[in-house]
């Protein structure tokens, strides 16, 4: 008895093997292509921008890029100057649009007694700075397509460039800042940058929206302290005609405001002292 | 709606990760300082908290007059659902001027992220409006405008205020410098004095048009909104009439043997669109103003009727039962090319085209309701707005994003009174009028 059973169970046992390695292979291995990628990507991202910080700092692009950085720093220097001073102008323009009553309109004072508030002004140049750089403005940005990813890497040598005019007082050269060691360990977890959108999302309310308004996806920039809060006045990095887009920058430059001080993790401020984040209103508009 | 983001990730986006992973190599041997860069894609879509401290008399008016248009403005941000006007009693800075740049910091701690300041004055028999909007977060000066008025038209500074804060923060036209036009009801049930009416878009100011005398219907703005189409019940048969509001003076419309009724203006006001009647059917004719000349549009066995021109004037939506149960078409202008676009259970009343063309509005009888909806103008994306025992009418205001309609409410003491809807579907509210009111039309902005 014992040794029949054992043949038995033997043999059952092989045939149980050779089906469970034959027949589900392929169930497994389609399982396989999508999982791993997902769960890899949000991190990976991160770990990959993080990663570009390491200490290297001008070796690779000395060479040829060094040569046509002036001009490009020209260009954008005397543009800000020049949209400057037309906005200058133009500030006071929002006069009444003539109105059956309305006389002719006097000049609107525009007292503002504090002539400008000095952080205005860095933001008013750096907006004006931003279009040039700006390659592929507003792709439906869902498609994460090489365009984008070209643009993003565009961003580097901009940074480099943009740091020392815009932000010059209050952005020492980027020394040793914590978390900076090496960007391999410096990674902001899934779980602190899902943190980071919710506490926006309870901040932001994008405008209601009219006809193309869910289209409209603000880039702002902002800088933060150690201590969370806001670096001077975040900048809009694209820009649009259309007058939803200035309502919708508002609301973003609003959301980040409010929301402020930060609360991220200290060790690695590195990667969250500057911040792109891309307000994209096109889903909430789709589930509405 | 508070939704927490999550980290949605699809199929593109994976691919998109790979190439980053492969490009990657390139970006490491590159310098210097990265940017972490993160999709906000999840909001709170919540009113925006604003404050509006009383406005200030330069002391040439009564503060009280000051006091009500900043109330007008109050009023017309907080009836749009978008915005939350502050208690003022929370207000730590007071008597913050047109003249100086606020406190922000007082502001921030009552929670407001606008602030709009202003002052009236009065000069040479006319009213003098300031005022600033300022952004509290950011610190700036959103707008900041000036108007000049008549006396009379106080109520309108507020309007127009209202509507340039409106579209500085949303992007969107106002439409509170507007009117309405709508069949002012009174009397018992059965023995109703219908009179044509006009009023402000929220309710004051209203002004009777007609008698009484006659039974009147469907009124409708000319967009240069002096003038209004309507039909009314003289004589044997109702006819449809032209009422300058400003002089009073009326006149038929066209000579037509049969009844005509459900007029309705071009966007350009050259032509009115309307039903004749003739034997049982009604089909629909559209009338130069200029030249008088008329051009049938329809001609088939059925009743085809509350014709309604999209902006751009190229096409005409209607109501027709020539299915046996009325539905929705789409024509040209010119009457050809007819095809049914409502497509759901039910029958389809009085089409209304948005003026930003993207929506048609529609009255719908299902299951014993009458409902307001709207749908585009294919026919597709159908969506009911509210319902109840009996809506009607729905009429758009002019930037497209708002309903009024009428709605009837049963039992021998019950009547119509007008309430507007959001798009959304969210912040119904109650129009006030002096008596039951119906059939409303909404004024394109006055200017």
């Amino acid at each position: 008895m014992s040794k029949s059973t054992f043949i038995s169970a033997a043999l059952h046992t092989a045939i149980l093997l050779w089906v469970l390695v034959a027949f589900p292979a392929a169930k497994i291995d389609q399982q396989l292509v999508q999982i791993p990628i997902d769960l890899a990507a949000p991190s990976e991202v991160t770990k990959l921008k993080a990663g570009t910080k390491d200490a290297k700092d001008d070796a690779p692009l000395a060479g040829k890029p060094k040569e046509k950085q002036p001009e490009a720093v020209k260009e954008a220097e005397k543009k800000p100057e020049e949209t400057a001073a037309v906005e200058q102008k133009s500030e006071p323009q929002p006069k009444p649009k003539p109105e059956v009553k309305k006389a002719d309109t006097p000049k609107d004072p525009e007292p503002k007694p504090e002539a400008k508030k000095p952080e205005e002004k860095p933001a008013k140049k750096k907006e004006a700075q931003t279009p040039p750089k700006k390659p592929a403005p507003t792709k439906p940005k869902r498609d994460f397509n090489t365009d984008r990813i070209a643009a993003l890497l565009n961003k580097i040598p901009d940074a480099a460039s943009e740091a020392a005019p815009v932000l010059p007082s209050e952005e020492p050269a980027p020394k040793k800042v914590r978390g900076q060691s090496n960007g391999t360990e410096a990674t902001m977890s899934v779980n602190e940058i899902d943190a980071l959108r919710a506490r926006i999302a309870q901040c932001w309310s994008p405008p209601p929206g009219g006809l193309g308004a869910e289209q409209i996806v603000v880039k702002l920039r902002m800088k933060l302290n150690e201590d969370g809060t806001l670096v001077g006045y975040p900048t809009v990095a694209n820009s649009g005609s259309s007058p939803f887009f200035q309502a919708a920058a508002d609301s973003a430059v609003r959301a980040v405001y409010q929301c402020q001080p930060y609360t991220l993790p200290s060790d690695k401020y590195a990667l969250w002292r500057d911040m792109i984040l891309n307000f994209d209103p096109s889903d909430m508009y789709r589930a509405g | 709606m508070t939704l927490s983001d999550t980290v949605r990730l699809n199929p593109r986006r994976c691919r998109g990760a790979l190439v980053l992973l492969m490009l990657g190599a390139v970006a490491a041997s590159s310098p210097a300082r990265a940017v972490v860069e993160l999709n906000i894609t999840q909001g709170t879509i919540q009113p925006l908290p604003i404050a509006i401290p009383d406005f200030a008399g330069d002391g040439s008016i009564e503060p009280q007059m000051a006091r009500e248009i900043s109330d007008v403005v109050a009023n017309d941000l907080r009836a749009s659902g978008l915005f939350v006007p502050i208690d003022q009693a929370a207000f730590i800075e007071k008597g913050v001027g047109t003249d100086a740049v606020p406190r922000f910091d007082d502001w921030r701690v009552v929670n407001a992220q606008a602030l709009v300041v202003g002052r009236i004055g009065a000069g040479d028999g006319k009213l003098k409006a300031e005022f600033r909007l300022w952004d509290v977060f950011a610190g700036k000066q959103l707008a900041g405008e000036q108007f000049f008025a008549r006396g009379k038209d106080a109520r309108r500074i507020g309007h127009l205020i209202a509507d340039s804060i409106y579209e500085r923060i949303t992007g969107e036209k106002g439409y509170f410098d507007t009117r309405i036009v709508f069949v002012d009801e009174s009397g018992p049930k059965d023995k109703r004095m219908k009179r044509l009416a006009i009023m402000d878009q929220d309710g004051f100011n209203v002004r009777l048009l007609t008698t009484g005398q006659n039974l009147v219907l469907t009124p409708r703005f000319s967009p240069s909104t002096q003038e209004i189409t309507y039909t009314s019940f003289e004589g044997e048969t109702p006819k449809v009439y032209l009422l300058n509001i400003e002089t009073g003076q009326k006149e038929i419309v066209g000579a037509f043997p049969g009844m005509t009724f459900a007029p309705r203006f071009s966007p350009d006001g050259q032509r009115i669109v309307m039903s004749l009647e003739h034997e049982g059917n009604s089909n629909l004719f559209a009338m130069d103003l200029r030249s008088r000349r008329t051009l049938q549009l329809t001609n088939d066995n059925a009743i085809d009727t509350a014709p309604c021109y999209s902006p751009d004037g190229r096409q005409i939506v209607f109501e027709t039962d020539r299915d046996g149960s009325r539905q929705i078409y789409v024509m040209d202008a010119t009457g050809s090319n007819a095809r049914r676009i409502s497509r759901g259970q039910g029958s389809y009343s009085t089409p209304v085209w948005s003026p930003r063309g993207d929506l048609i509005a529609f009255t719908k009888m299902s299951g014993g309701q009458f409902l307001i909806g709207v749908m585009k103008p294919d026919g597709s994306g159908e969506r009911i707005l509210t319902e109840g025992f009996h809506n009607e009418g729905p009429t758009w205001a002019p930037n497209g994003r708002v309903l009024m309609f009428f709605r009837e409410s049963p039992g021998a003491s019950g009547g119509p009174k007008l309430y507007t809807i959001d798009l959304t579907g969210y912040n119904e509210r109650l129009v006030a009028t002096p008596a039951f009111g119906s059939d409303p039309a909404w004024s394109p902005l006055i200017n």
